[in-house]
């Protein structure tokens, strides 16, 4: 478990994020552990896409330093290393899954391919091992290995979501991170989806940053909560305390405004 | 009578209140002057009439609502800390391994069997399969949770089962510290035997207890000490 002087898998340091006049994201300053859940929230427009990208080495910012702990090296901005040595990072070290999977799939190859392709990424070239796998991943995720050859631009929405699952976590990244993971999803099919992240999470003790706007899936899922208003962060803390006992305004509003059952 | 050596957590002049902001920034004063410790073995009872802040002291010690006054110090990791701005991450860890809670009402992720949810506190804490699902039985049976619903999700069960479910969640771990908001609330006497006899084991084994009971017979044949916050509140 972490301890106070462990160091962190990620730390952001002072980052802001302008698109010319406007405030993309403003002074924040996070740090991930590892086997951590962070989660983020806050209404739309309120930064919280922006600085995903940015921490996931999509979107260089404005200014300010992120931090990963690399496994040789230890602490390293990831915007000052090489394009190679960052590419190399995202298909290793880190995952991400995005709202919409077909910014993470691609869509003209099998499934099984898809999951596949990181693997070979790291240097993996035996076909049958690729293919073993692929199909324990697809397992875990609760695919039907009948569909390893089919192509996911025959999959339901639900599907699409755990292939993407599949195809980040099989290199065993440390820190992944998830954009609106679940918000497309009918509820039985979220909770599915919730109950399998949970529990990858739990036995692979990945690290992660989830943004979202529903803070049921956040109460579930996360360890850490943070929320975001006009780009800057109103609050951060334990996720229970920040949902049972919000102190910023804005969070008493957010949190007072979930609708009962 | 108290024992320096087995004292595990001490709460001092712990404050709490709500600030409403969106009621015109109302402050609404929960408690003050709070002060009290518990040793190995004890069951401190919090008394007092509804309302009077008896659950918001449990949430607070648990982290669960935030203080900014005061200070509630435990023994964790063969060291004292204290939880009042302690880092979420230190909490977190101090929820895993010597604070457990009872809450009064089970919170679960959806779809998932009771024998699983009751055995994944062990296996996230490292403990093998087997080992950890042998436990969840164990305490089920203890319960009286019929074994026909181990496989279910706890969700349709009725109040009483969902509330042994919660009990046994916290209690298939040994932590040092436990806080109990009304356990037995919504069960029947033979039930309530059971819950009582689980305390009474935690305690002999040297769990200290911080409880809410509302039924006088359980506060009568667990409790050791009685902590009224209505009369700490006058006596400030």
């Amino acid at each position: 478990m972490t301890s106070n002087k462990e160091t962190p898998l990620l730390r952001v340091t002072e980052l802001s994020h302008y698109y010319g006049d406007q405030v993309g994201c403003e002074e924040i300053n996070l740090e991930v552990y590892n086997g951590e859940i962070l989660g983020i929230v806050g209404e739309s427009g309120s930064g919280k896409t922006t600085l995903l990208k940015i921490i996931s080495g999509l979107l260089p910012p404005t200014q300010g330093t992120i931090e990963f702990d690399k496994r040789i090296e230890g602490p390293s901005d990831i915007y000052q290393m090489s394009e190679p040595e960052r590419r190399l990072l995202m298909r290793t070290d880190w995952g991400i899954i995005y709202q919409n999977p077909k910014d993470g799939l691609r869509m003209n190859v099998s499934a099984g391919a898809n999951v596949g392709e990181r693997l070979m990424a790291v240097g993996a070239r035996n076909y049958s091992y690729i293919r073993a796998e692929s199909n324990d991943w697809l397992n875990k995720v609760e695919m039907d290995l009948g569909r390893i050859d089919h192509f996911p631009k025959t999959f339901s929405g639900g599907m699409l979501q755990r292939l993407q699952i599949a195809r980040n976590l099989i290199t065993k990244p440390r820190l992944v991170f998830m954009d609106e993971p679940t918000s497309g999803l009918d509820v039985s099919v979220q909770a599915r989806l919730l109950d399998l992240v949970r529990g990858l999470v739990n036995q692979l003790g990945i690290s992660c940053v989830i943004v979202s706007h529903d803070l049921g899936v956040m109460r579930l899922l996360s360890h850490r909560l943070m929320v975001m208003k006009s780009g800057k962060v109103v609050e951060q803390g334990l996720t229970d305390q920040v949902l049972d006992d919000p102190q910023a305004p804005y969070t008493q509003l957010l949190v007072s405004s979930i609708l009962p059952i | 009578m108290k024992n320096k050596l087995r004292e595990v957590l001490s709460v001092n002049n712990l404050k709490k209140s709500f600030i409403l902001h969106n009621q015109n920034s109302f402050e609404l004063p929960v408690f003050y002057n709070i002060s009290f410790s518990l040793s190995k073995g004890e069951c401190l009872v919090l008394s007092g009439s509804s309302g009077t802040g008896k659950s918001t002291l449990l949430r607070s010690i648990y982290g669960n609502y935030l203080t900014h006054l005061g200070e509630i110090n435990i023994y964790h990791n063969q060291s004292w800390i204290n939880l009042v701005g302690a880092p979420p991450h230190l909490i977190l860890d101090v929820r895993k391994q010597t604070l457990g809670y009872v809450s009064q009402f089970l919170r679960v992720i959806p779809r998932i069997s009771t024998l699983d949810l009751v055995a994944e506190p062990l296996l996230s804490r490292g403990e093998t399969e087997v080992n950890s699902i042998n436990r969840a039985k164990d305490i089920l049976k203890k319960l009286a949770i019929p074994e026909n619903l181990w496989n279910l999700p706890p969700a349709t069960f009725s109040g009483g089962e969902q509330q042994r479910v919660n009990i046994a969640i916290t209690f298939v771990r040994d932590f040092p510290i436990l806080l109990l908001d009304e356990p037995t609330a919504s069960l029947d006497t033979k039930n309530k035997q059971a819950v009582i006899d689980l305390i009474k084991n935690a305690k002999d084994k040297g769990t200290a207890i911080i409880g809410i009971f509302h039924d006088q017979s359980v506060r009568d044949s667990v409790g050791t000490t009685i902590f009224n916050i209505e009369e700490a509140k006058k006596a400030a």
